[in-house]
Parts: C-alpha cells; sequence; structure tokens
C-alpha cells in the first residue's frame, strides 16, 4: 500500500494544480469581462416615475431585466411615484438632486421653466397623449364643451392640462368645478362627479375591467396634444453628467423597443416589480398605450421641435401665464442631443 | 459442409453489401437532394410569381378604392346644397339662429352620406379647423388643426394614410375636400372616415391563395390595419413585427420565408404600398405552399426507401455470385486442411479464383503425388532391408552355419580321437574355417564393401565391375573422369548403390554381354551414365513397380540429385543420374 501512495499522491497534487489554474483562469476572464461590461466607472442613478409601479413603465422594467444599463455602466434605482407624488414634489427633489432623472408632462416642464426651474426634456414617451375626459356613458357628456356647469375630478398631476384645454376651447373655468382626486372608480360610477380626468392607460381601465361603459373624451383631439410621460433631468446633471444621461436614455429606450415588441415579456417584466400587480390589466394597459408611444412616425422617445412649439403656445395663451417673458427660453426646456447621440450610434 | 458466415460484417460478402447499400444511399441521398432542392426552388418561384400578381392585384383594388373615395368626396362637396350650408356655417356665429339651422341641416346632409363606404362625415370650419357640423353630433368641437388630412383637404381632394385614430382605437383612412361657396371660396374641409370594411373584404379576397392565404396591411407602427381573414377577433389590436414588416420598413420589398404575427412559419411576399404609407403582406402557411414539395418528399422518402431496399437485395446476390467461388475455393481449402486430399473444388469458370482454384488442385495433386511416393519408398526401404535380413539369414544358416555345424563335429571327433589323425582333422577344420572366412568376407563385400570407404569410389567400383564380370561373364566397358577425388560419403555411397542396381538390372532384363559404364566428375556435380543395348522397356508402363528402378530414383533424390532413364523397348536402356557435391546433400545413412 506503501507503494502506491506516492502515484496517488501526485495525481491529487495534480488536480489541485489544475484547480488552482482553473480558479485563476475563471478570475481573470471574471475580471476582463466585467471590466468590458462596464467600460468605465459603474454610476448610479435615481429614477422617480410618474406612477405607482405598472406596464405604463414597462420600458424601464425591460431596461433593467434586459441589463441594459448594466451593460451602460448604470446602477439604476426606480421609484415609484403615486396620488402622494406630486409633480412639486417630483420637480423639487430633481432639482435638489435627490434623484437623476424624473417624470412630468410637457405643460408640466414649461411650466416649471417658466418658474426659473432647471429642467430639461430629454425624450418623450407617449407621443400622443393619453389623458381622456371620462364620463359615463349614460351621463349625456360626450363632449369637453358639455362640461360646463358639471364637476370634474382631476388629480394635480393633470390639472396644468385640464386647464389647457379649457382655455383652448374657450370654456369658462369658473363653470367647471374642480373635484379634488380620490383614488377608485366610485366617484365617478356613483356620479359623485360628472367627469374624470384620467389616463387612458391606467385608471380608464379600471372602469372598463368593472365592466362601466364610459365615453373618452380625448384630450389630444380638442387641442391639447402634448408630449406626456416626457423623462426630464437637470441642467446641471447635463452638463456634469452627459455620459451617464446617455447611457441611460439608450438604455430605457431600448427597453421600450423590446417592451413594445414584447408585450407579454414587458408585462412579466412589470409584475416582476410588483407582484401583487393585476396581470389583465397590465395586458390591457400595453394594448392601451402602444399605439401611443409607437407611431411609427418617428423613433421611440424622439420628439419634435413643432410639437414643443405648439405646447408652448398653448401654455402661453392661459390667462396669467407667467411664462410669457420666458418663451425665448422654450427651447431649454428640451434637447435633442441624447436622442440625436443614441439613434445616430443605432445606426 | 457449410462454411458458416457468423460475422457478416467481417466477410468479403457483408462488406460488398454494406458498400452497395452506402453507394446506394449516398447516390440516391445525392439525387434525392438536387431534386428536391430544384422542386423547391420552382415552387418558391412559383409561389413568388403568384404572390407577385396577387400584391399587384391587390394594390390594384385598394388604388380603385382609394379612387371611388375621391370620387365620392368630390361628389359630396360638389353637392350645391352642402355647400350652402357651409357658406352658412362660416359666415354665422354659434349662437345665431342661421347656424344653428344651417348646423342641423348639415348634420342631416352628412347623415345621408354615411353608408358602405364612409361611416362618419363631418364639416371642418377652415378658420378653427374646428368640426361643425357632423354626422356624429359627438363629434362636434374636435380640433382638426394639427390634423394632416384637414390641412391638405384645404387645398384639394385628398386620401389619408391608413392611421390609428386614438378615440376610436382602431385604423381610419380619411376622405377630405375642400368646401367651397358660391364665389368659389374655401369656407371648410369636409372630412370623411371611411369604412374600412371594403378594405377588409379586398384583403380578405383569397385570389388563388389557397385555404391559407392571408393579406393584410400593417402600418409604420406595426399595427395590424385589415383583418386578415373573416371571423377573426376585430376588436383587441395586433401588433406585427415579423420580418417581412421589418424589411419593408427599412426599405426592402421582397419574397420570403418567415414567422407571421400568430407564430406560424409562412412564405410570403411583402411590399410597401406608397398610397395608403403601408406595408402589404400577402402570405401563405408553409405547409400549404410547400405541400407538393413535402409529397415530393414523402414520394422521394419511399421510393428511395424502395430502391434502398432494393439495392439491399441486388447487393446481396450480386456479393453472393461475386463471392460464391471464393467461399467455395475456402470450403476447398479447408477440406484439404482437414485431409481431405481427394475432394474437387466445385468452382467453374476460368476468372482468377477458377484459375487459382485449379492451381491449388494441381498442387494438391502434386502433394498426393509426392506422399504417395514417400509411402511407397518407406515401403520399399522396408522391403529391401528384409530382403537383405532374409539373403543374410539364408547365407548365414546355408554357408556359414553348415560350416560351423560341420567345424564342430569335426572337433567333437577330434576331441574323442586325440591321438589318431589329429593333424589330418585339423587341416580339414582349417579347410572349413578358410572357406567360411572366404563366405563371410563376400557376405561382407556385397553388404558394403569397405574399400569404398577406405579407398573411395573408382577403387570400389573397379573391383566391384572385376567381380560382376567373373561372377556374369558380363563385361563392363567403364569409362571414368575425376573420381579420384574423394566424394562425400553420402554420394559416393549413393553412386556405388545406383551402378550395383543398374548392372544387377542389366543381368536381369537387358539379355547383353557388355555394358558401358560412365562416371565423371566436376567441381559441384558426379555424373554417372549406365548404358546398355539390350531389351529395353516402357519407362511409363514400368513406373514405380520396379524396386530397382525406384531404388535408383530415390538414392539419386535422397541425396539432392537427379535421375533419369532412356528407355525404349529393343533399344537398350540409359540411366544418367546427377549428384550434387555441395552442401545441399540431403543427409542419410
Amino acid at each position: 500500500m506503501r507503494g502506491m501512495a506516492i502515484p496517488i499522491s501526485g495525481y491529487a497534487n495534480r488536480r489541485a494544480m489544475y484547480c488552482i489554474l482553473a480558479l485563476l483562469f475563471v478570475s481573470l476572464l471574471g475580471a476582463f469581462t466585467r471590466q468590458g461590461v462596464a467600460g468605465k466607472t459603474a454610476e448610479m442613478a435615481t429614477v422617480r416615475l410618474k406612477w405607482s409601479n405598472q406596464a405604463e413603465f414597462a420600458g424601464f422594467y425591460c431596461a433593467a431585466q434586459q441589463g441594459l444599463y448594466t451593460r451602460e455602466g448604470l446602477g439604476i434605482v426606480l421609484k415609484p411615484g403615486g396620488p402622494d407624488i406630486t409633480p412639486e414634489k417630483r420637480l423639487a427633489e430633481l432639482v435638489s438632486g435627490n434623484v437623476t432623472f424624473s417624470m412630468l408632462d410637457a405643460a408640466q416642464v414649461l411650466d416649471a421653466r417658466a418658474r426659473g426651474m432647471p429642467v430639461v426634456t430629454i425624450a418623450a414617451i407617449f407621443q400622443k397623449s393619453p389623458v381622456i375626459y371620462a364620463t359615463m356613458k349614460d351621463g349625456g357628456i360626450a363632449r369637453p364643451q358639455e362640461l360646463n356647469g358639471k364637476a370634474v375630478m382631476v388629480p394635480d398631476d393633470l390639472l396644468l392640462q385640464h386647464n389647457l384645454l379649457v382655455n383652448r376651447l374657450g370654456l369658462d373655468p369658473g363653470q367647471i368645478k374642480v373635484v379634488p382626486f380620490v383614488q377608485g372608480t366610485a366617484p365617478l360610477a356613483n356620479k359623485e362627479v360628472d367627469a374624470q380626468l384620467m389616463y387612458r392607460t391606467d385608471a380608464a381601465v379600471d372602469f372598463e375591467q368593472q365592466g362601466y361603459q364610459l365615453n373618452r373624451i380625448w384630450l389630444e383631439e380638442y387641442g391639447v396634444s402634448i408630449y406626456s410621460d416626457v423623462i426630464v433631468t437637470t441642467e446641471a446633471t447635463i452638463k456634469n453628467s452627459p455620459a451617464l444621461v446617455e447611457g441611460f436614455l439608450r438604455a430605457t429606450l431600448g427597453g421600450w423597443r423590446y417592451a413594445i415588441e414584447n408585450q407579454e415579456g414587458a408585462v412579466g417584466a412589470t409584475i416582476s416589480y410588483d407582484a401583487w400587480l393585476d396581470r389583465a390589466k397590465q395586458q390591457q394597459i400595453m394594448q392601451a398605450q402602444v399605439p401611443l408611444i409607437h407611431t411609427g412616425s418617428e423613433p421611440v422617445g424622439m420628439m419634435s421641435a413643432a410639437k414643443w412649439q405648439e405646447a408652448g403656445l398653448l401654455y402661453m395663451r392661459q390667462p396669467g401665464a407667467t411664462v410669457a417673458s420666458q418663451f425665448p427660453n422654450l427651447e431649454k426646456a428640451y434637447t435633442l442631443e441624447f436622442l440625436d447621440r443614441v439613434y445616430l450610434a443605432a445606426k | 459442409m457449410k462454411l458458416t458466415i457468423k460475422r457478416l460484417h467481417h466477410s468479403i460478402t457483408g462488406r460488398l453489401i454494406a458498400y452497395t447499400v452506402t453507394i446506394s444511399i449516398v447516390a440516391l441521398a445525392t439525387i434525392s437532394g438536387v431534386v428536391y432542392y430544384y422542386a423547391h426552388q420552382i415552387i418558391i418561384d412559383r409561389v413568388k410569381a403568384q404572390f407577385s400578381s396577387v400584391v399587384t392585384l391587390k394594390e390594384q383594388e385598394i388604388g380603385s378604392w382609394e379612387g371611388l373615395l375621391k370620387q365620392m368626396i368630390g361628389g359630396m362637396v360638389a353637392d350645391s346644397r352642402v355647400q350652402h350650408e357651409a357658406a352658412a356655417l362660416a359666415g354665422a356665429s354659434p349662437a345665431q339662429s342661421d347656424y344653428i339651422h344651417a348646423q342641423g341641416d348639415m348634420r342631416k346632409l352628412m347623415g345621408q352620406m354615411v353608408g358602405d363606404y364612409f361611416s362618419m362625415v363631418m364639416f371642418v370650419d377652415k378658420l378653427n379647423g374646428q368640426v361643425v357640423a357632423a354626422s356624429n353630433p359627438d363629434w362636434e368641437g374636435k380640433i382638426y388643426v394639427a390634423e394632416p388630412s384637414f390641412r391638405e383637404g384645404l387645398t384639394g381632394t385628398c386620401i389619408s394614410d391608413i392611421s390609428y385614430n386614438v378615440s376610436l382605437e382602431k385604423p381610419v383612412v380619411i376622405a377630405s375636400a375642400p368646401v367651397k361657396d358660391s364665389s368659389g371660396t374655401t369656407v371648410g374641409v369636409l372630412l370623411a372616415y371611411a369604412s374600412m370594411e371594403p378594405l377588409n373584404v379586398i384583403m380578405q379576397e383569397q385570389s388563388g391563395l389557397g385555404e391559407t392565404g392571408e393579406t393584410y396591411l400593417v402600418n409604420r407602427d406595426n399595427l395590424l390595419l385589415t383583418v386578415p381573414a373573416a371571423g377573426q377577433d376585430t376588436t383587441s389590436r395586433k401588433w406585427v413585427f415579423t420580418k417581412g414588416v421589418s424589411l419593408v420598413l427599412s426599405g426592402k420589398s421582397g419574397t420570403g420565408s418567415y414567422t407571421n404575427y400568430d407564430g406560424e412559419k409562412v412564405v410570403g411576399a411583402y411590399q410597401w404600398l406608397d398610397n395608403v404609407k403601408a406595408v402589404l403582406l400577402v402570405e401563405m402557411k408553409e405547409g400549404e405552399a410547400f405541400a407538393p414539395v413535402e409529397e415530393l418528399g414523402h414520394i422521394i422518402w419511399v421510393v428511395g426507401g424502395i430502391i434502398i431496399v432494393l439495392a439491399a437485395c441486388g447487393g446481396m446476390a450480386a456479393s453472393r455470385r461475386i463471392t460464391r467461388p471464393v467461399v467455395q475455393l475456402a470450403e476447398y481449402s479447408r477440406q484439404i486442411r482437414e485431409g481431405n486430399y481427394m475432394a474437387v473444388p466445385s468452382i467453374r469458370g476460368e476468372d482468377e479464383v477458377g484459375a487459382l482454384a485449379s492451381g491449388m488442385q494441381a498442387m494438391v495433386g502434386k502433394l498426393v503425388q509426392a506422399q504417395h511416393e514417400l509411402r511407397e519408398l518407406s515401403r520399399r526401404l522396408i522391403y529391401v532391408q528384409e530382403q537383405e535380413r532374409r539373403a543374410i539369414a539364408r547365407e548365414l544358416h546355408d554357408q556359414t552355419g553348415q560350416y560351423l555345424t560341420v567345424l564342430k563335429l569335426m572337433v567333437d571327433r577330434a576331441i574323442k580321437t586325440p591321438s589318431e589323425g589329429t593333424v589330418a582333422k585339423l587341416k580339414e577344420v582349417q579347410t572349413v574355417l578358410g572357406e567360411m572366412m572366404s563366405q563371410v568376407r563376400n557376405l561382407s563385400l556385397d553388404l558394403r564393401p569397405a574399400m569404398l570407404d577406405d579407398l573411395g569410389l573408382l577403387p570400389a567400383l573397379l573391383w566391384y565391375f572385376e567381380r560382376y564380370t567373373t561372377r556374369t561373364q558380363v563385361k563392363v566397358n567403364f569409362r571414368h573422369s575425376g573420381l579420384e577425388q574423394n566424394f562425400p560419403t553420402d554420394i559416393r555411397t549413393a553412386a556405388y548403390r545406383i551402378v550395383q542396381e543398374a548392372l544387377t538390372n542389366v543381368l536381369r532384363y537387358a539379355r547383353v554381354s557388355e555394358v558401358n559404364v560412365t562416371a565423371w566428375a566436376n567441381a559441384g556435380h558426379l555424373y554417372v551414365q549406365v548404358e546398355d543395348k539390350g531389351a529395353g522397356f516402357e519407362p511409363s508402363r514400368v513406373g514405380t513397380k520396379s524396386s530397382g528402378l525406384s531404388s535408383m530414383k530415390d538414392r539419386a533424390y535422397l541425396a539432392g540429385g537427379t535421375f533419369t532413364i532412356d528407355s525404349k523397348p529393343g533399344a537398350g536402356t540409359c540411366i544418367t543420374v546427377e549428384l550434387p557435391l555441395g552442401s545441399e546433400v540431403v543427409e542419410c545413412e
């Protein structure tokens, strides 16, 4: 037996040596791979979503799930919004640097710029506005002009758009009673209010799921055609971290393209962020929002100066608008720099 | 006896069958592949041509439909009632009764225009781009100022692209045309939402595309615009991100195989239709499109299978036919190995295997003959040995024994009468002993003359000839050359014995009074020739029956030499022996 000990020991030594070499190789490979993926120092970015977790933000979830942020060397934190996270709060945390990116609509951006906030839009997810007045089918209101003398529930987040429409159609604001937002379908369904301003892609789906028949009055069709769910950041972030902004935008738009082409996958990614979400509702949200996001005429997220111009005009026409003197600064409300870079690089 | 081939693949037959089948499969696969490929190409070309004609047909039909829409909207704006009400609406404020009256009349006119081709018609005022009268009053108040169909409708009749309408949540086509007052001034635009049903009908016409053929339109945002097949769900939206759509949207129209919007494998044609700004797709499921090819494939499989089976059978038959002689040869070889020298190969034919079999058979014949000769030689050796023993025994009994008996009697007598005539008795004993010694010497010389070993071949021959002539009265004419050398023992013994045997034969059969013996030697060989002019004989008839001839032949062979005999009846006999003096000599004694 002693004679056998030598070759066994030799074999064991060789095996140990091979194991060490393999571990070294894997370690080196891992180190190179990490370097290759990151390619730069990892940066953290925080995103405040416009509303609570749902398929409305599927592009962000997909980008994270597909590793697109990681590929850009970004660590990303998605912070859900909600009724309590008002536009003012979102703007404040963005300007103070507590979040890197936030989501608003074009009117809110213009309003913020008018008040001197250095926020800049870098992309628009909704090319067509999803905002509607919902009225009960049997309520006799099918047009905004019929809202005179009626009670309309308006969330804080959409108040500016309500005002834009009232002004655009020449309605008397005093004739329309604005009721504060209450979550759920009860107020409208119970006719506590006559109309409710909402996203077609969110609250309207709740009504449909509960079997209510709605008239949907699209603001888009009554002259309030502005970008919604725009991604904003600050002038400081753009100045100090242009690579971060570009990488974030490239990953996010890639996530949206994935979500549009793989809608079931997008629903899955959404639910992975909140297991309590109703799958059927998320599917309906995707069905409703894709035509508003992917219009075919422009790449996902793209913006046009003409549409911003229209939004500026809408905002400026408001009685008592403070933006008039600052209107020439409209061009600071958005930038196409990063969209151009993302899509030029893609080409 | 049967030759059992247990492992087919280890046999020539098995290998030949395997080669035949392999070659058949390769040839068949190649031919089938080529046929299948070209059939596939032909079908693809045919399908492409068919799709191309369908695309052209659909394009024409869509163009006709659009032309009809233009015609109809043109007719509407040319209607004097429409122009009149439009002018009234443009010239009054909404609060005025004229406006309200005109709006009501216009609504009625718009309602009358709704039918198979238009689902909704509305009048949009030029100033605000706002709907002031519509077949569906719910639409009044909407603003179209940013809509391309309104803007283009201000200047002329136009048909919009197929676009997705967010409020209707479905694709729409809008026909628009300027409405002018009596003075020819444009006061607004008539917008008419076309019913999509005629477009669906156009798309759903099969146009010879078979059961699974589908034709449909997809717009730039990948939305399915028409219902591909009657009865399909029209409520939920479908986005089409197929290869065909992607290629067209990147500027490449064509045909190809890909997966359709339902995940089915299809072959399709895809083309951009500029008039409706949409992708036209003409598709057929691969299963149906390539059904003839699939059928051909099945036929190829079946026929190929039959051919392979036939090839295997044919290969087996041919292989057995080819290898049968080899198998028979192997069987013959096995029999020979087992000692059945009488076996006869059953191989027919004069090919290589036949020649090999003949050669083997000849070799076996020679082997049998050699074996027979060897056996005969052994038997004869035993016979000769017995003869010799018998002669020696007879000599000892008849001669030496007699002498010894007489000698014993004489000695007994001399013992009984020791004084009388002892000397005379002893002289008689002496005489008998002398004769006995002579007998023993002759016997010894006959068995093997000592001088052959002591003095060599030439003295032994000379002594023997002299003795032979003395005994037989047959004169030996002896000529020689080179015999003085000392030959090897076996050579000189063989030569001596052959001469001895030949002269015995001469004495027995030739009936002559003299015989010629010639012997000569060089460095390599010793030659001996015995020739008589006697009776002669036919050598082929004697064969191995003559122990004398056989004995000479055997001795020559055992000494490594050759033995030839030349004789004819009445022409005498000549025996020639050639014995080698080298190392090839076969040792015997």
